[in-house]
């Protein structure tokens, strides 16, 4: 399929071009919705996306996810004279929500990667809100065990930390 | 990537990627815990701080006050949009006695002990001070010993030091000799911060006075805010004027002097109005209670034309989707969706009036006026508040 879409065209969304996840899954995608990954986008300027996009730090459960985001969102950078497939604000927040909403450890961090490797800036935003969320209200030892970080400070220097900000670590 | 790992390792998170989830934390005291995870978010912490990089997320002001729970050293921060408390450790004298004339960028104004009489620049969660000029660097206030051998001010009218002029004993130029303190950003280190000063009486210079062309002296400057959008500072005179104050930052390696302030009309006098910022323009009409102090009994919100150079009255209707933070030293208007634990369409208000430095044991003129309904609401972080005066502050970057 991917020399058949090599030359095809769709109405606005141009060129159609190929994405390949570490695990070797191929994901056509028209170039509009591609762009929405700055790295991508950079690419597809200096011609070298021909023989379709190797991304050798994303595997394709998450490319998948990637690319279902970057379809939806893809009527936001698009001018907005095409309606019909530009998908509706409310559709689009209530898809956003539910995406995030399922994220979960370990899948939540893949995604953060990916969006920043491929330089999606509304994903990495909305990603990145979603941790900021997870951290709110925690103390650090419950921050570490939401991500399952180790406590790499020696006790002095944890209670230095501490020291210098007491008022944050009340409880 | 076939080795499904159970467990991510969130310590490789990128510092970019850290530094951006640092930006989404509302609270500081959230960010401040991230700081203490583990050492590359640690790395990361303190690169967001170095850089100042600005918060993602709208901050909410926090209410500062002391209170007899928490004893004279700390003092007390409860943020009502989300309904947490924090208690913040504060030398005594800092908080006991002192009044504070300002509060912006999340720091204090207060005014320190004679002879000096400094205006001090406290961070209440970091610690940070700073000390600006003493008293007598105002261009109209002279301090001398009197003949019983006490030190006294004398502060002159206006400009042109004509006969009228005051003598203050120290306790009183102390509380009336300065009015607000507004700064341009957050003084701590490195940043190249403007304050603009109101003092008393009659005059709103700064220690570099501020002209204002055409003005009679006798009017003098009751409010101002700094506009971080567009650098301005503006500020609201007696007679209901409106000036914007552009002053111009020196340039740190030139040894001349920045060229004076300049000030611009933004809107003529108009009678029997006080209190209010840039676009929204707040009536609180405050009846006196000889007994319990000032209270709210009507607020009226006006949307300043400068183009027709008219004041246009709000409708609560018109506001219902906002949410007003009002305080004698800071003020400020959100959109409410930002905050969904706040109630939209209400001014939270916390002692505006300038007279509350001579009813220090009153009751506080503290809680939520609902728009609509016209009266006001307790808010529940209110109880126990014991402070001579309860600024709201916030943290715009990082603390």
């Amino acid at each position: 399929m991917a020399a058949a879409a090599a030359e095809a065209t769709i109405d606005g969304g141009g060129k159609m071009i190929i994405l390949i996840s570490a695990d070797g899954k191929r994901f056509e995608v028209t170039e509009a919705v591609a762009s929405q990954s700055q790295l991508i986008s950079n690419m597809i300027e200096d011609d070298c996306t021909e023989n379709g996009v190797r991304l050798p730090n994303v595997d394709g459960d998450i490319l998948t996810m990637v690319v279902d985001y970057c379809n939806m969102h893809a009527g936001d950078a698009a001018a907005d004279g095409d309606t019909t497939k530009a998908s509706s604000t409310e559709e689009l927040k209530k898809f956003d929500a539910e995406l995030v909403q399922a994220l979960e450890n370990p899948v939540l961090f893949k995604l953060i990667l990916a969006a920043n490797f491929l330089n999606i800036k509304s994903l990495l935003d909305m990603t990145c809100q979603r941790v900021a969320d997870m951290m709110s209200g925690k103390t650090p030892e419950q921050m570490r065990e939401t991500f399952s970080i180790e406590n790499d400070f020696t006790p002095e220097e944890e209670a230095a930390i501490r020291q210098e900000n007491a008022w944050a670590f009340d409880d | 990537m076939e080795e499904e790992t159970a467990v991510a390792d969130w310590s490789a998170l990128p510092d970019d990627v850290v530094i951006t989830v640092m930006g989404y934390l509302a609270d500081p005291d959230d960010l401040v815990r991230s700081g203490a995870v583990c050492s590359t978010w640690r790395a990361a912490y303190a690169t967001f701080r170095r850089l100042r990089l600005p918060s993602t997320t709208a901050r909410p002001p926090w209410l500062l006050y002391s209170c007899d729970a928490y004893g004279p050293a700390a003092a007390a921060l409860y943020c009502p949009a989300t309904g947490k408390s924090l208690r913040v450790p504060l030398p005594a004298a800092l908080l006991d006695g002192r009044p504070v004339i300002g509060a912006s960028q999340g720091w204090l104004v207060t005014v320190d002990e004679a002879p000096n009489l400094h205006l001090v620049l406290v961070n209440p969660l970091t610690g940070a001070m700073a000390t600006l000029p003493p008293i007598t660097s105002l261009h109209n206030v002279e301090r001398f010993t009197s003949r019983k051998g006490k030190t006294r001010y004398r502060v002159y009218d206006d400009m042109a030091y004509n006969e009228a002029s005051l003598v203050y004993s120290p306790a009183q130029a102390r509380e009336w000799a300065y009015h607000q303190v507004v700064l341009s950003c957050s003084p701590a280190e490195g940043s190249a911060c403007v304050a603009l000063l109101l003092h008393r009486p009659d005059g709103d210079e700064r220690w570099t006075p501020v002209a204002y062309p055409g003005q009679a002296c006798s009017t003098a400057c009751r409010h101002a805010i700094y506009d971080d959008a567009d650098g301005l500072f503006y500020t609201l005179r007696f007679d209901g004027s409106i000036y914007a104050i552009d002053v111009p930052r020196a340039a740190s390696a030139s040894s001349s002097p920045p060229p004076p302030p300049a000030t611009r009309e933004v809107m003529r006098g108009v009678t029997d109005l006080d209190n209010g910022s840039k676009f929204d323009y707040a009536d609180g009409d405050d009846v006196e209670d000889e007994e319990a102090g000032l209270f709210t009994r009507q607020l009226q919100i006006f949307k300043v034309d400068g183009g027709e150079q008219k004041l246009v009255e709000a409708s609560a209707a018109s506001l219902e989707d906002h949410v007003l933070f009002l305080g004698y030293e800071f003020s400020a208007c959100f959109p409410a969706e930002h905050f969904p634990a706040l109630k939209p369409g209400c001014a939270y208000l916390a002692d505006d009036h300038e007279l509350v430095s001579m009813r220090k044991h009153c009751r506080r003129d503290i809680g939520r006026w609902d728009m609509k309904r016209g009266q006001m609401e307790r808010l529940s972080g209110e109880d126990d508040v014991a402070a001579p005066s309860q600024p709201w502050l916030n943290w715009p970057t990082p603390v």
